[in-house]
């Protein structure tokens, strides 16, 4: 019997199947140490086995997960390959675009159309406008004023 | 009709990409250059998704969880195939992913609390007892099962215990079988680093191992 087992590193290296000449040497003449070597070996030799026989599923679950991912690339967006300060200087465009496109420029832009408009071209609408009105634009001083005088009278036959 | 990772995302692929004349199988996933053409896609995941789910399955130890990050894992590697440099293989590129998703999967804390209470602790039971019937050579006898059973469990406990980098460093060593360089491409560490935590890894779970017996 050994009066000192392996150390962590030298257990570690002999897991690893690179245990120097003295671990070793020690393994071969310690039971204790090489059963909880062997123990340990066969722990993790197990994880591999574990790993192995879970995975071992039928063809037909790898072709349906190579389907999975192929529908599912289909659906996702293809990632933008434009650089940063491309996408930068687009949006920027972009905003400037909206900014002319805004109703303040519009107002402006309207303005400026009144201010093109012949005088002569908008006095003949006017005229237009008031033949088409029921009271023809001379009298509606008239008519407002006879107005003014129905609703007077009405006022007084209401009051007992 | 099967759907195919090409004929699919041609329409959203411009057209420079579905027209590229395809290159020798020799040279496929693993030169050196810049970018993975999407008519590669297929025959990638076809040799990779086996290794991919084991990886995640031995980090989740959940086969559901192992099957939709495998999925996963092919998508992000699918939509970042044009950044990939060609500097690892593209094996050691997806299980990087594949790592990382893994890693994201164990950190959701809600996601724990529900598996939790919907019977995860049954659930790794239940892989407990198939695990028995999967380690054991057909031969054994129900005590060694029972025994192969036993010595599983342990290690994944004391594994458990394992910071989450130790963790998965040590299962990618031990249930996966991957090199030391491997493990240190994957996890964008230097293999000194890689090997310094798997001694510790190894030192901790030594203690739990002989801590139970």
């Amino acid at each position: 019997m050994q009066a000192t087992h392996l150390s962590d590193e030298q257990f570690a290296a002999a897991l690893e199947g690179t245990a120097h000449d003295v671990a070793a040497a020690h393994l071969a003449q310690c039971a204790a140490c090489r059963a909880e070597l062997e123990r340990t070996r066969g722990g993790v030799r197990q994880l591999a086995a574990w790993s192995r026989g879970v995975a071992a599923h039928p063809a037909g679950f790898w072709y349906a997960q190579r389907q999975s991912i192929a529908g599912q690339a289909a659906g996702r967006r293809e990632p933008s390959r434009l650089p940063v300060w491309a996408a930068a200087m687009a949006g920027m465009v972009m905003t400037a675009l909206l900014l002319l496109q805004s109703p303040w420029r519009d107002a402006d832009l309207q303005r400026g159309v009144q201010a093109s408009v012949d005088p002569d071209d908008l006095l003949m609408r006017e005229i237009q406008a008031s033949l088409r009105s029921p009271v023809p634009r001379p009298f509606e001083p008239a008519l407002l004023v006879t107005l003014e005088l129905q609703r007077a009278a009405e006022e007084v036959e209401a009051q007992p | 009709m099967e759907r195919t990772l090409t004929q699919p995302i041609a329409g959203v692929l411009p057209s420079r990409e579905r027209e590229a004349p395809s290159e020798g199988a020799a040279q496929r996933h693993t030169s050196a250059r810049t970018g993975i053409r999407a008519e590669e896609f297929e025959s990638l995941v076809r040799e990779h998704q086996q290794r991919i789910y084991r990886v995640v399955l031995s980090l989740t130890r959940d086969p559901d969880a192992a099957d939709t990050l495998t999925q996963e894992c092919f998508l992000r590697a699918y939509q970042k195939r044009a950044t990939f440099r060609g500097e690892a293989s593209v094996g050691t590129w997806l299980v990087r992913i594949a790592v990382n998703l893994a890693r994201d999967h164990g950190r959701s804390r809600k996601r724990a609390f529900w598996a939790r209470l919907m019977g995860g602790r049954q659930r790794d039971d239940a892989a407990m007892a198939d695990a028995a019937t999967l380690v054991a050579d057909p031969g054994a006898s129900p005590e060694q099962a029972a025994a192969a059973r036993e010595e599983l469990g342990a290690v994944w406990r004391a594994a458990d215990a394992l910071s989450p980098q130790q963790r998965t460093i040590f299962l990618l060593r031990f249930a996966q079988e991957m090199s030391l360089a491997e493990i240190a491409d994957a996890m964008e560490l230097e293999v000194g680093t890689v090997k310094a935590h798997l001694f510790r890894a190894v030192a901790t779970v030594r203690a739990k191992l002989k801590g139970k017996r």
